[in-house]
């Protein structure tokens, strides 16, 4: 019984550990050596994007985009 | 029939139907707890109008207007008057106080206590950082704003008759745009406040146990294990979001969906999800109170105003790449799980994880399936964010159509609008507007999906299937989700798209239910790693089928998307792309 609660705590404590490592070891390592995701990255940093969002309105910049695509359709421009 | 003893292996409802019914079925639990919070929405935002809305909004109109006829492209006036009409019904001081109720932990880059706490010390640092940068970006945004005016007035002088010049102008123009969404977004960071989320968190959990135990209590199950059980669950949510709200996590994409799955896995995986725990593993109760909520996002009115060129790529591709996945997993790859198979097929073709739980709840997918329809959807959203933008640069593809081949193609809204935004405004414009336009399917993909099982999935083979038996076998929170749907579409609609943006859009939902939502949802998310067992979603990824029929759907998608949106974008609507 002491056995088998020690092997689920120890694999509970390796799981923590691999996230761990994936969180702040291994993913500033992709974002560091992969050119494309460390631009992205940053940018999302800096522009605090919720690029984990499920929805439109999880997403504060799509209030932009709708009011840009909006205006377009509603007034067009065309000049004289 | 499907049966009360798989309840918690997949959405079911009883064989037959009677008035008791809506007070002691969960799908009716859903509906009514989903109501409750949409109608206290509406209660506090519609009487609180932001000061001068309408006169703000008949004047920003005007003028734009009076612009559209004067140049041949969005002038400087055109898009101050545009910015000035975007006012928001959560800039209210109840709106405020109500963010604070619900927020989650916040951003945190190593520290993961500043998910929950920042004093003034550490605000004011913050503060003094974000507003050097601020300066320089506002001075940026300036300079090009001075360069923008110039080449205007080029143009103008010109009679905008010019076309170099109005070339000039517009382009000088989208960069002061650029240049002045980058200042926005450094503004923001100025506003940081040291705060105390713990409070406010604890007082949540307690909130949303009562507000779901009465329903747990009336559906004959004890309110009083239920939220205790809820209070583990909550606060796996929470570190949930804690970890997707980590900056390199952010920068991936990685969000809470995947987090609450992987850290409910690790629980119930090793030392195992304990029993008093499992009164609150509701999956399908949370997901359903979830998706009553989102009916009310699914504004068919706001899809109709914002692009048509978006409407038919995201409207014909769309349907046209689930309906072939789904037959070309039957058919070819002879996936087992026909429930497996169009919940993949969903969250590929619509738009990822909102769309994949909406697809499981209407089909009564196992939770298994719906984690590893969602597990494929977020890897594939992670590396698409990434690679798609660089290979579009890479390549040279016009900004626009890239937009709009990302919004079809990557599942997940966040990463679309992050990609695009990357590339640049209108690209974000067009990446956005598709995505949102994708968005509003889910509820015509719930309704088909729940439909098509109910009368030839369901069904015996050869049997004709009757009115009554359809509805017994139905999900009712559809219904709810549709109604939702229906009626937030009417009142946006009935307020015009101005207002209705400002009350309903950025009141009622950003304002109030969105965070609801959420929760519900990586309530619902924890719940399905705790009551998951890892053995048995192996099972499910046998043969590497799911991999198979999600990387060859994809592959149509992306190549369907872009064929559509050149055509649409390049061939049929080019006055509407030269003026994005």
């Amino acid at each position: 019984m002491y056995q088998l609660n020690l092997k689920r705590i120890l694999s509970f404590v390796s799981g923590v550990f691999i996230i761990w490592l994936f969180m702040f070891v291994l993913s500033p390592m992709l974002i560091e050596h992969v050119e494309s995701a460390k631009t992205l990255a940053t940018f999302i940093q800096q522009n605090d994007i919720n690029s984990g969002a499920i929805y439109w309105s999880d997403v504060e910049i799509t209030a932009d985009a709708e009011l840009g695509a909006r205006s377009t359709v509603t007034y067009l421009p065309k000049g004289k | 029939m499907a049966q009360q003893d798989t309840q918690q292996e997949v959405v079911v409802d009883k064989g037959h139907a009677s008035w008791s019914d809506l007070i002691k079925l969960e799908d009716y639990w859903a509906i009514w707890l989903g109501f409750a919070i949409l109608a206290i929405g509406l209660i506090i935002y519609l009487p609180n109008e932001p000061k001068n809305l309408r006169e703000t909004i008949a004047e920003s109109n005007a003028i734009m207007q009076m612009e559209a006829n004067r140049a041949p492209f969005k002038t400087i006036e055109y898009y101050k008057a545009s910015d000035a009409k975007g006012l928001k019904a959560t800039s209210t001081p109840i709106a405020k106080a109500i963010k604070k109720f619900q927020n989650k932990p916040h951003g945190w880059s190593t520290n993961p206590g500043e998910a929950f706490f920042m004093g003034s010390e550490r605000a004011d640092a913050k503060k003094a950082k974000a507003v050097a940068k601020y300066e320089k970006a506002e001075a940026a945004a300036q300079a090009a704003l001075a360069s923008a005016t110039t080449a205007q007035q080029a143009a103008a002088d010109a009679n905008f008759s010019d076309a170099q010049l109005n070339q000039q102008a517009s382009d000088a123009i989208s960069n002061w745009r650029n240049k002045k969404f980058a200042a926005g977004k450094a503004k923001k960071k100025t506003k940081v406040k040291p705060y105390d989320q713990l409070t406010w968190l604890a007082i949540l959990c307690v909130a949303l146990g009562i507000f779901f135990a009465i329903g747990r209590a009336a559906m004959g199950h004890s309110p009083v294990k239920f939220f205790i059980g809820f209070i583990f669950v909550f606060i796996v949510a929470t570190l949930a979001y804690v970890a997707a709200q980590q900056s390199t996590m952010k920068g991936l994409g990685i969000g809470y969906a995947a987090w609450a799955i992987l850290f409910g896995l690790l629980i119930s995986n090793t030392v195992g999800t304990p029993k008093w725990v499992m009164h609150a593993v509701q999956t399908e109760y949370f997901i359903k109170t979830g998706l009553v909520l989102l009916g009310a996002e699914v504004l068919f009115s706001k899809i109709v105003a914002i692009g048509i060129p978006g409407i038919f790529v995201a409207w014909v591709v769309t349907p046209v790449v689930l309906i072939t996945t789904f037959i070309f997993g039957q058919k070819v790859v002879k996936m087992p799980s026909k429930t497996l198979n169009i919940v993949i097929s969903a969250d590929m073709s619509v738009c990822g994880v909102s769309a994949a739980i909406a697809t499981a709840a209407a089909c009564r997918a196992k939770k298994e399936e719906l984690t590893l329809s969602v597990g494929l959807s977020l890897v594939f959203t992670s590396i698409m964010m990434i690679l798609m933008p660089a290979f579009i640069k890479a390549v040279e593809m016009p900004y626009i159509l890239g937009g709009a081949w990302m919004g079809g193609t990557i599942d997940a809204t966040g990463a679309v609008a992050a990609a695009g935004a990357f590339l640049s405004q209108k690209a974000l414009y067009v990446a956005a507007t598709i995505k949102m336009i994708q968005n509003v399917l889910i509820g015509v993909t719930a309704f088909g999906v729940a439909i098509y099982w109910c009368t030839r999935v369901d069904c015996t083979p050869g049997r004709s299937v009757n009115a009554w038996e359809i509805w017994y076998r139905f999900p009712k929170f559809v219904l709810g989700f549709l109604a939702a749907s229906i009626l937030f579409s009417w009142i946006y609609a009935s307020m015009g798209p101005d207002v209705g943006y400002a009350m309903i859009d950025h009141g009622v939902i950003r304002g109030f239910s969105k965070a609801f939502r959420g929760w519900f949802f990586c309530l619902a998310f924890v719940s399905i790693g705790l009551a998951t067992n890892f053995r048995e979603l192996g099972h499910y990824f046998k043969g590497g089928k799911p991999l198979i029929l999600y990387v060859c759907g994809q592959s149509f998608n992306l190549i369907l998307t872009l064929t559509m949106a050149y055509i649409m974008f390049y061939l049929v609507f080019p006055e509407i792309t030269a003026k994005i």
